[in-house]
């Protein structure tokens, strides 16, 4: 019962009039990236070829995620989006990944 | 690289923009989307320089040159042109936006009650930011 009043509650209104997230948060989240990226690249200047694109690999989506969750407010709205958002995001997953097989067998 | 966290930042400059106008303080709001404009601005900039240093080496769309290089490297060049040329388009298409809502918030008709048309202005732009953070690796980070 309180479930779905909650639900109702979190589904009727406009997203963004419940949760005004503080400043700190973003820049939290920026820096973050910023930090995010430095790895990714001295990763890559350091490593050239398999660590380097592993580390790419796994940090990349990280900060995908970092700004789909706050950036674009994901973590504060339904579901349904995130679930939307996330098979547009493996659609487009596979083209990358056939981009990079087809580059890597080159 | 300097690119990445330029755009990064006009994300960061952006949601800030929304989150002032959404508590009422349209100044602040209006200065921060003023700052998204102008670092989308110094992305296009570096862009031009990075393409011009391309050009110079012969490579650019169509050229023979590409053409002539071994295989993967041609496929190379025409999908970084491809790729962060669409994505150029793109950021040019945000910029327009922001221009307008600009204007829309300076008239009042885009306010702390009806900020919609920012916010989803500020979701294209992280989403342009988005697919730049894929383009980084795939383009500047392989070898």
């Amino acid at each position: 019962m309180s479930k779905t009043t909650a639900a109702a509650a979190h589904g009727s209104g406009d997203h963004g009039d419940h949760h005004i997230v503080p400043d700190g948060t973003f820049i939290q989240v920026w820096i973050g990236l910023l930090i995010l990226t430095a790895l990714t690249v001295a990763a890559s200047v350091y490593y050239p070829g398999n660590v380097g694109v592993a580390v790419a690999m796994i940090v990349t989506p990280i900060k995908a995620a970092l700004i789909l969750m706050y950036f674009m407010h994901l973590k504060y709205e339904k579901k349904v989006f995130v679930i939307m958002f996330l098979s547009a995001m493996s659609i487009f997953g596979v083209f990358l990944g056939l981009t990079f097989i087809d580059y890597l067998f080159r | 690289m300097t690119n990445t966290v330029v755009l990064l930042t006009s994300s960061l400059t952006m949601v800030m923009s929304v989150n002032a106008l959404q508590r009422n303080q349209v100044g602040k709001s209006i200065g921060f989307l003023i700052g998204t404009f102008g670092l989308s601005c110094a992305f296009l900039v570096i862009k031009f320089f990075e393409w011009s240093a391309k050009h110079s080496h012969g490579l650019f769309p169509g050229n023979e040159h590409i053409h002539e290089l071994p295989h993967g490297e041609g496929l190379f060049f025409n999908l970084y042109f491809m790729m962060t040329g669409l994505h150029g388009i793109h950021v040019v298409i945000g910029m327009i936006i922001m221009a307008v809502v600009l204007f829309k918030i300076r008239s009042g008709a885009v306010d702390a009650t009806n900020f919609r048309m920012l916010e989803y202005t500020g979701l294209y732009w992280h989403l342009v930011d988005l697919i730049w953070i894929f383009l980084l690796p795939l383009f500047y980070l392989t070898n």
